[in-house]
């Protein structure tokens, strides 16, 4: 008898989600799919508003990564405005951008993922959590909410609201920053470059601890897309789209982000609200691709920064000679990279004199009634296509997050973890093994987070069907 | 000084989903001496301030009551709901004792009736209702807690 198993909800990712596992006559795996509950319905909902209002609102779908809304959304603005912003406007916006990523990393590395890496994928679930991680080690636990909490200062600083800030806007910035302010993130920069290094040094220690888990946590041959600057280099506000494949080959290059649609395309599942968007030349489902830190540090072709830039090039020697780290476990390690690019970035920004310009917002009237503002948020690349009428209300709006671009590979990454450790003739799943499918999607940091979080609204159930669709089994976890 | 916090959090584009964050905003624009916070959800950076308070309210939207109300919380690891993501107060409340080795003298968890989740600004009449009182009831604590000393 075909069984099938749902784990519902996914924990320690954002949003609502569940898994399950679907056991074929002879008890193995024969399938795996990541359901998403949650209905995204913010594209219709902002129909009838005014483009200004955008980035206001798009910021606040998500309570984990607004800043990057704020700025993609700003971006389709410029766009419909046919505005070039000052220099000062984009450099800040830079700015905000990479407290983004630094927060949203460091939440992702040190709360989500450091539990299964530092306590193990068996240790008790009961303390396999941020509390465990204290008990474990409490100076490394509190330096990763000190580093969560200097991007998060940023974001206040200079949207003087910590989340769903209106700081930027179509034409650039509200505010210049004040120099007081500038010299206070100054002050943050060697606790917190110290801190990513030690991420670093944890992170190299838990490859050598789970040598056993690793070659089967999504490990296989994708396209990876996300953008590059004008000579190649690691880009996270501007540039070009690069699409490279498992084997190192370009497949497409200097893409403008504004012709994304001519690339990719979006399929839908009846199972899962997440849409599936898929590269339109290799088709759906084999037109499959990650987005994000996994993507974003294997397709450049180097880093500016030159700390970031040296482990870069550790991180390519996991390839071997395939020159593409293919195994989406390293997404980790390339979280942490990518967080100590942030930290220099920063730094460089913040010493940059032109960031203290006060010519910060280009200011002009709807001049299209077509736009697209594309970035690379925490998880990928993030676009906006916003279209309007000539008084700037939006029509039409199409949200492509990074989560919904890394669908395909979840489901591919869950099944591969699935098959791997499950031995289905036992009829039991441990809650190790459960733990182990979930951290397959935590590698790349889902962000669902369209969700209430009201008390009493978030149940905690795996279930376990037959193949007639009969209730066998039902725990809480 | 005695330091009080208050915590609003919500989805402000999921209807009644906002009630905390809504009462947040009236209490600091009513009562600008106390610290209001408002977020989309409890993080684990809240902690410090916490640890740095004698009274803490967390306000948030609750489809199970049907009038707002206050309730007393002490730390607590809540096993059972392990996502950092989703900490509760009870939880926030063990990671300050834990880290800061400090917490406030009383902390509440405040309940305002919600019915409709769905996308909207705006919210439900009867919750409308609840945030003002709600807003009464904290009011009501803080100058309670005050007058104890």
């Amino acid at each position: 008898m075909s069984k099938t198993i749902t784990l519902a909800p996914v924990t320690r990712i954002e949003g609502h989600a569940k898994i399950t596992i679907q056991l074929d006559e002879n008890n193995d795996v024969s399938d795996v799919r990541f359901h998403v509950n949650e209905f995204r319905g913010f594209e219709k909902f902002t129909e009838g508003r005014l483009l200004w209002e955008m980035p206001g609102i798009t910021s606040r779908i998500c309570g984990i990564c607004p800043a990057s809304h704020l700025v993609t959304s700003s971006k389709a603005g410029d766009d419909i405005l046919a505005v070039e912003i000052p220099e000062t406007a984009e450099k800040l916006r830079r700015l905000l951008t990479l407290a983004q990523w630094l927060q949203s990393h460091a939440l992702s590395f040190f709360h989500l993922s450091s539990p299964d890496f530092l306590l193990g994928f068996d240790s008790d679930p009961a303390i396999r959590n941020v509390f465990g991680l204290i008990a474990a080690d409490k100076e490394f636990t509190k330096r990763g909410i000190r580093l969560r909490k200097f991007g998060q200062e940023i974001i206040e600083i200079l949207g003087s609201r910590r989340i769903h800030t209106p700081w930027t806007v179509p034409g650039g910035v509200r505010d210049p920053l004040e120099p007081a302010k500038k010299d206070y993130m100054l002050g943050w920069i060697p606790e917190a470059k110290e801190t990513v290094q030690l991420a670093l040094e944890a992170i190299k220690k838990i490859h050598k601890k789970y040598q056993k888990e690793i070659p089967e946590f999504g490990n296989f041959r994708s396209l990876l897309v996300g953008l590059v600057t004008k000579d190649g280099g690691l880009e996270y506000y501007d540039g070009y789209l690069r699409i490279k494949d498992g084997n190192d080959n370009t497949i497409a290059d200097k893409i403008e982000p504004k012709k994304y649609y001519e690339h990719f395309g979006e399929a839908v599942e009846p199972w899962s609200y997440l849409k599936f968007p898929y590269y339109k030349q290799f088709d759906y489902p084999k037109g499959i691709y990650r987005v994000g830190p996994l993507a974003r540090v294997n397709i450049c072709d180097y880093i500016e920064t030159p700390l970031a830039e040296a482990e870069r090039k550790v991180f390519k020697a996991l390839s071997g000679n395939v020159g593409v780290v293919n195994n989406s476990f390293y997404y980790h390690y390339a979280r942490c990279i990518e967080m100590l690019f942030a930290v220099e970035k920063i730094e460089m920004l913040l010493n940059d004199p032109a960031i203290l310009g006060t010519n910060v917002r280009s200011m002009a009237s709807i001049n299209r009634t077509e736009g697209v503002g594309c970035s690379e948020a925490p998880r990928g690349v993030l676009f906006h296509h916003y279209y309007v009428n000539k008084d700037g209300v939006i029509q039409k709006a199409n949200l492509v997050i990074a989560t919904a671009q890394n669908n395909i590979a979840m489901n591919r990454t869950v099944k591969q973890i699935a098959a791997h450790f499950i031995d289905g003739k036992k009829g039991k799943i441990t809650e190790g093994i459960l733990n182990r499918v979930e951290a397959g999607i935590r590698c790349y940091d889902p962000c669902l987070s369209c969700s209430t979080h009201a008390l009493g609204k978030m149940p905690m159930a795996v279930e376990l069907f037959n193949s007639k669709g009969e209730l066998l089994d039902k725990i809480n976890r | 000084m005695r330091k009080t916090l208050v915590v609003g959090y919500g989805n402000t584009l999921r209807g009644d989903d906002a009630a905390g964050i809504r009462a947040a905003e009236l209490i600091a624009k009513q009562h600008p001496e106390n610290n209001c916070v408002c977020v989309h959800q409890l993080m684990p950076e809240l902690a410090e301030q916490i640890a740095e308070s004698d009274l803490v309210f967390f306000i948030d939207a609750d489809e199970s009551t049907s009038q707002p109300y206050a309730r007393l919380i002490s730390p607590s690891i809540n096993s059972d709901q392990p996502h950092t993501h989703f900490i509760s107060p009870e939880s926030l409340l063990s990671l300050s004792q834990q880290l800061y080795q400090s917490i406030p003298s009383k902390v509440y968890i405040i309940g305002i009736p919600a019915s409709q989740f769905e996308f909207s600004e705006e919210l439900s009449e009867k919750t409308k209702i609840s945030v003002e009182a709600a807003v009464e009831i904290v009011i009501e604590l803080i100058k309670s807690h005050l007058n104890s000393f």
